[in-house]
This record gives structure tokens, sequence and C-alpha cells, in this order.
């Protein structure tokens, strides 16, 4: 997994996919013999070859004319199906950093593909605007399951995180992902004053129980004030 | 019978307690030691007055038995026996940080400071206060002179480098760590400090070595822990941070900032029911704790629903209660307008605490567009006739001044 993020920054893809896929199929096959450092280690390489994935279907554009539209719908669909097979299978890996952090990338996928969708534009074949808003209902038919399936994943995934006491970045990007998709059952965090903070009190010194020095043995006069 | 009992149990308490005075004011005045006393004092005064001193030391036990009024009260009559009973304005200094009146603090500690100024608890003390304030610089510099008088104060030392880390002297922080350390070598608090110091920096690797030596030093100091998790956060781990902060608000249940920082998580997370409890906790130890008061309030608006109305209205309970004490604190005025707007549907509510936000807060804050959207979305809804009987809390009639 190290080698591969080394050959990542190198610049050497198909490097890091070997060492990816070897550090995979590693994991699994003697995944009863890893300690948690090791399954860490694997769980997080499927979810880097999941990435890898979703680089290549977010590299894909939804415009041209029918034609190039159709294909590039297919393969954007093709990548996303090989995607979330991929975090999927690393959800069943077991480490809650990257079960959640794959959780989340299923929800984002579908709700970037939907949204991916809306805001392409019509190809040069579509003219008139009886034509356009033709193209933009049949467009809307696919967005919104798109949708209702990203914001399934989203909660599923949210909840299965909090069942689990995983509270952290990816949790937070679901539940904020929720707020903005279904903002009625779950408002969006708006409040604000929340940063976390590295100062905090020291404790305050002990109390003094008496003076360490003179007391005069009768006392003086009251003072003027 | 009982009663008879309980009587004659009550007396022999306070005739103890009364010997306890005569002993400790009959020491002093013989010349001898105190147990428990504590600091030089250089600056010739006379000596103490013993009823000052009577009523000093009644006090200290009423504070140790919990009663921080009579504490107070006892403490204030000794200083208005014998003004230069420095050793009571400190322990009043000390008793007001614990009742949450840090400014009452800071009077009685810097006039201790000048009475005293070779008291290493009184300089501590002191700064400790400052800092609370967020009163980070004049913390440090107020250290900065005693410990430069007292090279050999580790306490005031320790402290001095988490007053320039904080207002952001990080290099000096640095320094000041390592003579900490020449003179304590495993100090776990100057370790994490040194670590935090090495993290603002982004050195993140000499951060981890401090703050795993930090835990090696004292694998039970709540500031090592928190070190730590914060430089699990620096790195992205999450899961780690919170494992961490859990740790040092059990090594320390007066930690809150380690709470603190897990109630954040928690509310980022949504995972409302559980930021309730750690900011409730904080709350127990802390009760003014206004940071808390606001994390609690978000923490019930989010668990607020159709079946728990009234979650909303004790958040918005709690959020009034803090803008009563502190009528400029920029949270709860922005958080408080989010509630009327987006939860009890009271845009005409809303719209002055928005506009009270946009007074108080800096003008380079973030959600000053947001509070824009609210007022003019309240200005867009009709004319609002009376929504409540309970109106949104009316605005300070005239700034004061602030001290920071």
């Amino acid at each position: 997994m190290l080698l591969a993020q080394a050959q990542i920054k190198n610049g050497d893809p198909r490097g890091a996919e070997t060492s990816l896929d070897e550090a995979v199929t590693l994991g699994k096959r003697r995944s009863r013999d890893l300690g948690a450092e090791g399954k860490y280690a694997a769980a997080h390489a499927r979810y880097m070859e999941g990435e890898r994935v979703l680089a290549k279907f977010e590299q894909i554009t939804i415009q041209g004319d029918v034609k190039q539209l159709k294909a590039r719908l297919k393969q954007k669909t093709e990548l996303l199906k090989d995607a979330a097979k991929i975090f999927l299978d690393c959800v069943s890996m077991g480490v809650a950093e990257w079960t959640t952090a794959a959780l989340y990338q299923i929800g984002h996928m579908y709700e970037a593909f939907g949204k991916a969708l809306r805001d392409s534009p019509p190809p040069p074949e579509v003219k008139t605007d009886d034509q356009k808003a033709d193209y933009q209902s049949q467009i809307e038919e696919f967005a919104v399951p798109m949708e209702e399936r990203s914001l399934d994943a989203y909660e599923n995934g949210w909840k299965k995180a909090l069942d689990l006491g995983i509270y952290n970045q990816w949790t937070a990007k679901m539940r904020d992902a929720l707020g903005r998709l279904n903002s009625e059952l779950y408002p969006p965090f708006k409040e604000t004053g929340f940063e976390v903070r590295s100062q905090g009190p020291l404790p305050m010194p002990a109390l003094i129980d008496a003076p360490n020095r003179p007391v005069a043995a009768v006392a003086p006069p009251a003072e003027k004030k | 019978m009982n009663r008879k009992i309980r009587r004659s149990e009550g007396g022999s308490r306070r005739s103890t307690s009364d010997l306890l005075i005569f002993l400790f004011i009959l020491l002093a005045a013989c010349g001898g030691k105190a147990a428990t006393s504590k600091g030089p004092a250089t600056v010739a005064l006379p000596p103490a007055n013993p009823v000052a001193v009577g009523k000093m030391v009644q006090g200290v036990q009423a504070a140790k038995d919990g009663q921080r009024d009579r504490a107070v009260s006892l403490l204030r009559e000794a200083i208005a026996v014998d003004s230069n009973l420095w050793e009571a304005r400190y322990d009043l200094g000390v008793v007001l940080v614990g009742a949450g009146d840090l400014a009452g603090a800071e009077d009685q500690l810097a006039t201790a400071a000048k009475l005293a100024p070779d008291s290493q608890e009184i300089a501590v003390a002191l700064a400790e206060t400052r800092r609370r304030r967020g009163e980070q610089k004049l913390a440090a510099e107020g250290l900065s002179d005693f410990v430069q008088g007292h090279p050999n104060a580790v306490d005031a030392r320790t402290l001095y480098v988490a007053s320039l880390r904080e207002s952001g002297q990080i290099d000096k922080a640095i320094t000041e760590a390592r003579e900490v350390l020449v003179r304590k070598p495993a100090d776990a608090t100057a370790l994490a400090e040194l670590a935090l110091s090495h993290l603002a920096k982004g050195e993140k690797e000499a951060a981890a070595l401090l703050s795993k030596q930090a835990l090696d030093a004292n694998p039970n100091s709540a500031v090592a822990h928190r070190a730590t998790g914060l430089l699990d956060l620096a790195n992205g781990d999450d899961a780690e941070a919170f494992a961490e902060f859990r740790k040092a608000a059990q090594a320390d249940p007066k930690d809150t900032t380690s709470r603190l920082n897990m109630g954040v998580v928690l509310l980022k997370a949504g995972a409302f029911a559980k930021a309730e409890e750690q900011y409730r906790q904080i709350i127990a130890v802390s009760p003014d704790d206004v940071e808390a008061q606001v994390g609690l309030s978000a923490a019930l608006r989010g668990q607020a629903d159709a079946q728990h109305t009234q979650k909303l209205d004790e958040a918005r309970t709690l959020l009034e209660k803090v803008l009563v004490a502190n009528p400029h604190n920029t949270s709860a005025e922005f958080n408080l307008g989010v509630l009327y707007a987006d939860f009890l549907k009271r845009p005409a509510d809303a719209a002055p605490l928005f506009k009270r936000f946009e007074s108080d807060a800096p003008s380079d804050h973030p959600l000053r567009a947001d509070a824009d959207k609210y007022i003019s979305a309240a200005s867009a809804s009709q004319p609002s006739a009376p929504t409540s009987s309970t109106p949104a809390p009316a605005p300070p009639p005239a700034p004061p001044a602030s001290k920071k």
C-alpha cells in the first residue's frame, strides 16, 4: 500500500495499480492472520482502487451530440458500477475508517451523476424550446432515481457509522450531504462557533491555607478607609 | 437524644475548627512555618492582622468544603480588615475563578502580585486567569517578566510556553519549552506544549515524536492526550483523535477543552444525542461555560423533531441565557437567529439577532452573507405581528467597552 502511494507520487499509475491489487489480494488471502494494521492497509488499498475508478468516472463529462452522449453515458454508468462494486467490497473488509469513506463515496458518485445529468447542455440536435423541454424531462427521469440512490446510500452509510460509533470526517460529510439532499428530514447544520481547540485551561494552583509570615500578636486598630 | 448528639457533634466540630484557626495564628505569630503555606513575600509588609488571618483560614476551609459563597464573603472580610493580606487576595482570586468571575479574580490576583511579586502561585494564577479570559498576550507578558527574575520557576515557565504559543509567538514558545525541559526533562505538559508548537509550525513529525514522549512521561496527562488528538486530527485520523480526546477527558474530568472538541466532532457527524452528553458533562463541571451552552443548544436543536419540540424551547432558553450574560456573543446571536428563522418559523424575531450579529462580528466573518440573506428574507415576509408570547431577547442598551 505504501509502495502504491509512492508510485502514485512518482507518476507510475500502472505500478500503483499492481501494488494495490497485490495488497488487497494479500489482505484477503491472509485476513485471519492479519493484525489491525494489516487489515487497515488492505482496506485502504481497496479504497484507493475505488478512488482510481472514481477519478476516471469524474473525468467523463456529459456533452456532445446524441451519439457521443450515448457512448459517454454508457461509459460513465459502467465506471459507476465498477467503482460501487469496489467500494462495497471495501465496506465488507470491516475497517471503520474505510467503511465510512467508501459508503460516502457511493453516495457521492450517484449524487455527482445526477448533478452532471442535470447540468449537461442539450445536444446540438435539440433545437426548439419544445425539444429542449422534452430533453430536460427525459434527463429528469434519469437524474431523480440517481439522486434517490445517492440519498439512500448517504442515509444508510450515516446510520451505519452512528451505529458503529464512528465519528469521523466521512460521517460528517454524509450528514452534510443529507442536509443538502433532504433538508426536511435532515436539517442542515448551520450553527456556528464550533472549532476544535488546542488551548485549554491548565489547573489553578492550590489555595494557600495560611500566611507564611509574621502575624501581629494583637490586632492593630482598624484601617482607615 | 439524637438531636443532643448531633448538637454535641456540631459543637465539637466548631471547637476543633476554632482550635485549628487559633493554632494557625499562633504558629504564624511565633514565626513558625505552617505546613501548607507557600510563597515568599519580598515586599516589606507589616505583620498580618490576626483577625484577618482568622477570617482567611475560615474562608479557605469554606472553599474546601464547597461553600463557595461563604468562602468569598470571608475572604473579602479578611481583605477589608488587612488590605495587605495578599494570601487572602490570592485565595479569593482562585475561588472566584472557580465561580466563573474571571474579571473579579484578575483584579484580586493583580493586586496580590503587586504585594508579593516573587510568588510563583500568584504569577501562575494570574496568567491562567488571563488565559481563560482570552488575554493570552497579556498572560505571556506578565509571565515573561516573572520568569526573567525567577529562571527556575518551572510551573510559571510551562504556562508561559502555553501563553506564547496561543498568542502566536511559536518560535519563542519552542525556546521557552526547551528551557523548561532543561530543568525538568520529563515534564509531560512542557513536552505536549512543545509538540503543539511544532504542530502549529506544520512540523508534524517533530510533533508526533514529542507527543509520544509526553505520553511516555505521563500516560495520564490530559494535555498530552489532547496534543496527540490534535496531531491525529491534523493527520486526518479523526477516529484516533476522538479516542485521544476521550482519554484526555477521562484523565482530567475538568479538562473541558477535550470534551468541547469531542462535542464539535459529534455535532459535525450529526451524533446530536452523544454531543448533548458531552456538553452536559462540561456544564456539570463548569456551569458557566459559554461554549458548552452554545454547543448544547445546537445538540438539542439537532434532536428536535415534530415529537420533540420541547428541545427547541430548551435550546432557545439556553441561547437567550448566554446572550443575557454575554450580550455580544456572536455565535449565540447567529445560532438563535437560525433557531428562530428555520425552526421556530419566526423570521421577524430572527432579523434583530442577525443585525446584532452583523454589528458584533468581525467585518470578514464568513457568515455575514448568510446573515444578510436571513435579514432580507425577514423583511420580504409580511410585516410581522407578534407571533409568540415569548419575545426574542432585546439587544443590550449600549455596547459596553470590551476589555479584549
